[in-house]
């Protein structure tokens, strides 16, 4: 019996230890806490956005799960930095708690895809970040929040 | 197969144990994007479906736990949530299919069960990817590739290794599960005095 609880005991710290190891980046943005910016970034491509210089592209709506956000589309954000689309095979989006998510490039492409930087009625809510992705019917990982970059696969 | 009142019962229990386990645990690990934590949550749901099995020797009755845990996921705070739904009942399909095919319960079972079942963890989204979410099986092996490189430190570029290794961690827990569901169950059996025949794990 107390082999048994030692054990269960042990697997239990172990997995734990596991799951609470690899966090590794920890608020990319705070260096620019109070100016956050978003990296586009692949090959020889690196360009920073703070949330003014998005403001400047042409905004669009999308809604997820009853809340309105307003953005850039990534086909926009994509021009804008000086990437053809298609030559872009994926998109990693980088959160600042070390998430990361993979988009197929054809999936970001929507009209109503958009890389979200304020709500409708405000600013982002604090759990969202400077910046998120907003995928409307995807589920809801899909929509990662608190991104710091994304990189251009090639 | 016809269950009595009694197996049914104690089936639901389990099955309800799972499944609160996916409501509470499950919600508080995804908000938190502990890495691995599907794997945790596969690893109690098996041994508590697997102990269930020990309950109820039946054919079948560990897929009636999983369909008790997934209907109770149902519940979850954050709305009806897919991915994990399938993962539950996937999990309890794997193990009951082993199960199943090797007959009577034994540890070798239990222990071949738990690794499949938790194995099943890394597989779910190259199928459900595509099938529910829109994705590509292409971008999903990215993300795996990613998750490997901040669990081990490999190089995305390793992709076998990468593999390899969440493979055999995968099934490594799931064996474990499976090793101590098996104990687990022997000695709940014996504090709660059941009877010992043939058909349970004694």
């Amino acid at each position: 019996m107390k082999r048994l609880l030692l054990l269960i005991l042990v697997l239990s710290i172990a997995l734990l230890s596991a799951c609470a190891s690899a966090n590794p980046t920890e608020d990319q943005n705070t260096s620019s806490e109070s100016n956050p910016t978003l990296v586009i970034s692949g090959g020889e491509t690196s360009k920073s956005y703070t949330r003014s210089d998005l403001e400047a592209l042409p905004a669009t709506q999308a809604a997820f799960k009853d809340v309105t956000y307003i953005g850039v589309t990534i086909a926009a954000l994509l021009e804008d930095a000086g990437i053809d689309p298609t030559q872009v095979k994926a998109i990693k989006a980088v959160a600042s708690d070390g998430y990361s998510l993979n988009y197929d490039i054809s999936q970001l492409l929507a009209d109503d895809i958009i890389l979200a930087y304020a709500r409708a009625d405000g600013d982002l809510a604090e759990d969202d970040g400077a910046f998120r992705m907003v995928l409307p019917g995807a589920e809801g990982k899909l929509n990662a929040r608190m991104l710091v970059e994304l990189q251009i696969i090639k | 197969m016809k269950l009595s009142t009694r197996e049914l019962a104690t089936l639901a229990v389990f099955g309800a144990l799972w499944g609160l386990v996916e409501i509470s645990l499950g919600a508080l690990l995804k908000t938190l994007n502990i890495p691995l934590s599907g794997v945790v949550l596969a690893a109690i749901g098996l041994t508590i479906a697997l102990v269930g099995r020990a309950f109820v020797p039946r054919r079948g009755s560990t897929l009636f736990i999983g369909v008790i845990a997934t209907l109770l996921k149902l519940f979850s705070l954050g709305g009806v949530i897919l991915g994990p739904m399938v993962g539950i009942l996937t999990e309890a399909l794997v193990a009951e299919i082993v199960l199943s095919m090797l007959g009577r319960p034994r540890r070798s079972g239990f222990v071949l069960a738990g690794a499949l079942g938790v194995a099943w963890v890394l597989l779910q989204p190259f199928v459900t990817g595509p099938l529910l979410f829109g994705r590509t099986v292409f971008t999903v092996w990215l993300d795996l590739l990613d998750r490997g490189n901040q669990l081990l430190g490999l190089d995305p570029s390793a992709a076998i290794w990468i593999v390899a290794a969440l493979l055999a961690i995968h099934l490594a827990i799931g064996a474990v599960v499976g090793w101590l569901s098996w104990d687990i169950a022997r000695l709940l059996q014996v504090r709660l005095g059941r009877p010992v025949t043939s058909t349970n794990i004694l």
